[in-house]
């Protein structure tokens, strides 16, 4: 090419020849004249100027450009809208030039990368995380993403980033070696019918975004409507949609089964769920004669999700099974378990098994995180706040248990379990007159009927040699045990303690036994299901729970051993609107830049201006964050909004109509705990 | 340009200007600068207030400095409220009233990142242009498709367009170069491509009413000043012109940067600027691809380019001023 010399270009590839990072930050950045390319984007100036060789360099430097600022917050010279722009040309460069490396590399860190630009996003133009989606969404050699492109799907908003999911989907290859796709993908499909559902769950009737987004792929694959209508029907037919998905899809192509219909060679049929409770049996019978059966179990469920993409018989079997393979090979189950979560994220029940199997390993450290990332993820599962305080309580940290416990009572006043496990936590730690006194306090609210409280309060009078009381209490459990196998073993057992203590042979309460710990594993491999670092998890926690108990000193202690971050800061936030408002404003109007892309951040802040007297205007988050609406419209109206039950509610609908319970009670303290969980869970999802 | 306002920029032009190995894109830059008689004050003011205080140390400095104006007065994302900066009452002064909103507007596109981003070829983008040109209703639902998610990413920043009447000639001629011979037409300096890889673009056209609906019936057209966009070693600010001599004229005027020897050969460009207006399957044109980098060197064209100018508006004086 016989190209004049731009000065502005030479000067730069001289820099870049010198410094290539430094170069190609401020490339990027826009902080140095790109000579005659100053006018394109800095990703479009890079591929007009940039020969193959130093393209060749530019791989590396990317890499190492994007290693620099994954995790960290706003640098301190640029402007968010400019960093913004910054990381949105990055990406676009990643695409453009192409540089293998650091694509490969975005493939790997998918979730922490995502996780990490979200806080970066100021709208639609300025948003660095969809345009890393076009970059994974290209070259994918095997079919890896699949996982990621269907929980975006599911998420369902922004839309922009689900047409980028399906692209995702489209151009993922047909196998794991990377053979090309030739055909109609089913798990593009499948992506199609989850999004429609995904709407439908978030109250769309009419599915308009749903049809252009079928309409679009009608036109990107020219078949016959008949073919068509087939395809849709070998999917519907392995799993059915909701039926206003069912009434769209009609509205295009017929979907309705007919007579001498010709069944695809490569039909693909889902797994029984008869064969899941036969390993289930084989299991229990012999558990090591079973194991080449559970693999090819396993693989058959993983066969049909990845050519399916449907995760439906895969997460359930693998939980069921994960379940009983813990007490035979933990270490299988939390594979399992981690495999079924990164299908499902938003199912609380993988969480759990996770967590579960770490424990039952001994890998304490990342079974702690785990728990406490889904007391953050799950708030409105009263199982996530109970299992935490359990957890903590065998661990040796009773008062931290018992804590979680007692807020888990203000949040779950109407769930037993949440009673009998302060109850049991106060038993076993030596309190039994507080015990006795939980487990009264519940029987005269709503659990007068509940065999669990019954029982436990009768065994804990024993522990207290209080024979009389014991008797009665008994008498009250006798009537409201249930008259099966086990609940009438453990009443038979506390009949023998009572005959003893009578004897004046009392039998020991029962004492915590501390499991066992081992040297865990890396809590990064769990990072492409939580998308961030889980070490921060358990302080974060801690934090808000001795927040919300008055510890104000002990919560700001948890809190200076974390890493900067944008749940930092708002923990930060909160403890000091625990003692003043516009001490919060001031602190959140001093960092919120740092994440201005971060949804929770930008409420908290706007929540403290609001309860420090300030007029607030909240249309920017009202429009850039749906998810977080239940917040806003109880900040804005001062009660939450009513939402009505649906059929089928996903994580974010669930969320919401707890929400809207907790936060409509008259209690203040508990409308700020339902927003402040409310956010936290919208945060780390 | 008042440069009081600007009082660190303005020590740091004189500095360069002095300077005798300020090189032809800096000198450039300054010389927009200085000549440029449109933004108002309250423009000057605004932008004094992005570039912060403190010397301007380099151009570099400069540049990063002007991006922080142009990232938070114009290049504005879609859903933000406000206007940039260029369709704002402060800049009534530039926009084109009289314009007929009959007459066909004409843009130049890259499509390589918007291929990149709907998962599709520019070969495909090509064929389905020209089905739906053909009257083809696959092609525009798929076009729809393409332009719902091109559109959804598209900030507010003025768009640079020119006028059909402008460029009729060349596109019915339709020479094998015709695309290159249009970027240098329209001073589209940055669309060289010195690599070697060349650049795929696209033409959109529309008509000056859909630009004008844009911002309900109010968005007119308005003439380029250095305020509106990135800087550019190729934009030229248009004069005002001598009221005596010649009429207010509705365009800019673009550095034309088709290869000549002599100024006689020269001719200027025309080019405006207009509010976002969201891309529907018929604003696709033609598609077309430039694989020769510019060839005019910059101080030639600009140096042919000032004495047309001042010869079109009546101002001998303009750009005299250094």
């Amino acid at each position: 090419m016989n190209a004049l010399i731009s000065p502005g270009v030479a000067r730069w590839r001289q820099r870049f020849s010198e410094d290539s990072v430094a170069a190609l930050d401020a490339a990027l950045t826009g902080r140095v004249s790109l000579g005659r390319y100053d006018r394109a984007r800095p990703a479009e100036a890079l591929v007009r100027m940039l020969s193959v060789e130093e393209i060749a360099l530019a791989d590396p430097v990317m890499q190492a450009w994007l290693e620099q600022r994954l995790g960290k917050p706003l640098p301190k010279d640029l402007s968010p809208k400019r960093y913004a722009d910054a990381l949105v040309e990055a990406f676009r460069a990643v695409q453009l030039l192409p540089l293998p490396a650091t694509r490969n590399w975005c493939a790997g860190r998918h979730a922490e990368l995502r996780a990490w630009l979200r806080g970066f996003c100021l709208g639609s133009s300025r948003d660095p995380e969809a345009a890393l989606l076009v970059v994974l969404a290209h070259r994918q050699s095997n079919r890896q993403l699949l996982f990621m492109w269907r929980e975006v799907i599911r998420r369902g908003r922004p839309v922009e980033h689900v047409r980028l999911a399906l692209m995702g989907l489209r151009l993922m290859p047909a196998d794991d070696q990377g053979a090309v796709e030739r055909g109609l993908p089913r798990v593009l499909l499948r992506g199609l019918l989850d999004y429609g559902e995904t709407l439908v769950k978030q109250g769309d009737k009419k599915g308009k975004p749903w049809l252009e987004e079928l309409d679009f792929l009608a036109a990107v694959y020219p078949m016959s409507k008949e073919i068509w209508s087939r395809r849709f029907r070998e999917v519907l037919q392995a799993r059915e949609v909701a039926k206003d998905v069912h009434h769209w899809l009609d509205s295009r192509f017929s979907t309705a089964q007919q007579k001498h219909q010709k069944l695809s060679k490569t039909k693909l049929t889902p797994p029984s769920l008869d064969d899941t409770n036969a390993a289930l049996n084989r299991i229990s019978v012999n558990f090591k004669a079973a194991i080449p059966a559970l693999k090819t179990f396993f693989d058959h469920h993983r066969h049909y999700a990845h050519e399916s993409g449907d995760s439906y018989y895969l997460v359930r079997a693998f939980r069921r099974l994960g379940e009983q393979l813990l007490d035979h090979d933990p270490l299988w189950a939390r594979e399992l378990a981690h495999e079924a979560t990164r299908w499902e994220p938003s199912n609380h029940h993988t969480w759990s098994l996770l967590a579960r199997a770490l424990e039952t390993e001994g890998d304490w450290r990342r079974a702690e995180a785990v728990y406490w990332h889904a007391r953050r993820r799950f708030p409105h599962i009263a199982h996530s706040h109970t299992q935490l305080g359990h957890a903590l309580l065998l661990h040796g940290q009773e008062a931290l248990g018992e804590t979680v416990f007692r807020q888990a009572t203000r949040l779950f006043p109407d769930n037993p379990v949440t009673w009998s496990e302060l109850g049991h936590c106060l038993r076993v730690t030596g309190n039994y007159d507080l015990a006795v006194n939980v487990y009264k306090e519940a029987q005269q609210g709503s659990f007068h009927r509940d065999p669990i409280i019954a029982s436990a309060l009768t065994d804990t009078l024993l522990d207290l040699n209080r024979s009389d009381d014991a008797e009665a209490a008994l008498q009250w459990a006798e009537q409201v045990v249930p008259d099966d196998n086990k609940n009438q073993q453990i009443l038979a057992q506390i009949r023998r303690r009572l005959e003893l203590l009578k004897k004046g042979a009392p039998s020991s309460p029962r004492q915590l036994q501390k499991p066992k710990e081992i040297a865990g594993g890396d809590l990064r491999a769990l990072a492409d299901i939580t998308g961030v670092d889980l070490s921060h998890a358990p302080l974060l926690g801690r934090a808000g729970l001795w927040r919300r108990q008055g510890h104000i000193e002990q919560a700001g202690m948890a809190l200076t051993a974390l890493q900067d971050g944008s749940a930092k800061l708002i923990e930060q936030g909160l403890l000091l609107s625990a003692t003043d408002w516009q001490a919060a404003v001031n602190w959140f109007d001093g960092c919120w830049e740092n994440y201005a892309g971060d949804g929770a951040l930008r409420v908290h802040r706007l929540r403290a201006k609001s309860r420090a007297g300030e007029t607030v205007d909240w249309s920017w988050e009202k429009n850039h964050y749906p998810e977080l609406l239940p917040v806003i419209v109880t900040e804005e109206q001062g009660r939450p909004p009513r939402y009505q039950d649906i059929a089928d509610p996903g994580e974010e609908q669930k969320q919401a109509l707890w929400f809207s319970d907790l936060a409509g009670e008259h209690k203040s303290e508990l409308r700020d705990w339902a927003e402040e969980d409310f956010l936290t869970a919208r945060q780390v999802a | 340009m008042g440069l009081n306002s600007l009082p660190n920029l303005a020590k740091y032009m004189n500095s360069r200007l002095a300077d005798a190995s300020v090189d032809a894109e800096e000198r450039s830059h300054i010389e927009n600068f200085i000549w440029d008689e449109r933004p108002p004050q309250s423009g000057l003011d605004l932008y004094a207030q992005r570039l912060g205080n403190g010397p301007v140390t380099d151009f570099d400095d400069w540049q990063n400095r002007h991006r922080n104006f142009t990232a938070e007065e114009i290049n504005l994302d879609a859903e933000e409220a406000k206007q940039p900066w260029t369709f704002r009452a402060d800049n009534a002064i530039n926009r084109l009233r009289q314009i007929d909103p009959r007459i066909n507007l004409v843009r130049v596109e890259d499509a390589d990142w918007l291929c990149e981003s709907t998962g599709i070829t520019p070969e495909t983008l090509r064929e389905q242009i020209a089905k739906f040109q053909q009257g083809d209703a696959k092609a525009n639902t798929f076009l729809t498709g393409i332009v719902k998610s091109w559109n959804a990413e598209r900030d507010q920043r003025p768009l640079f367009a020119t006028t059909e009447l402008e460029i009729t000639d060349l596109i019915n001629d339709n020479p094998s170069d015709w695309a290159e011979q249009l970027r240098d037409q329209l001073g589209l300096g940055h669309y060289s491509p010195d690599s070697g890889r060349p650049i795929e673009i696209i033409l959109m056209r529309y008509t000056v009413q859909e630009v004008l609906d844009s911002l309900d019936g109010a968005g007119y057209p308005a003439m380029p000043t250095v305020l509106d966009s990135g800087m550019s070693p190729y934009f030229f600010p248009s004069p005002v012109p001598d009221p005596q001599q010649a009429a207010n004229p509705y365009y800019g005027h673009t550095v034309n940067l088709a290869l000549v020897e002599k100024q006689d050969d020269y001719t200027m460009g025309v080019e405006l600027l207009h509010p976002r207006i969201a891309y529907k399957p018929e604003h696709f044109f033609k598609m077309g691809v430039i694989a020769r980098p510019v060839e005019m060197p910059l101080a030639r064209a600009r140096t042919f380019h000032l004495p047309w100018l001042q010869l079109d508006s009546g101002r001998d004086d303009f750009g005299c001023g250094r």
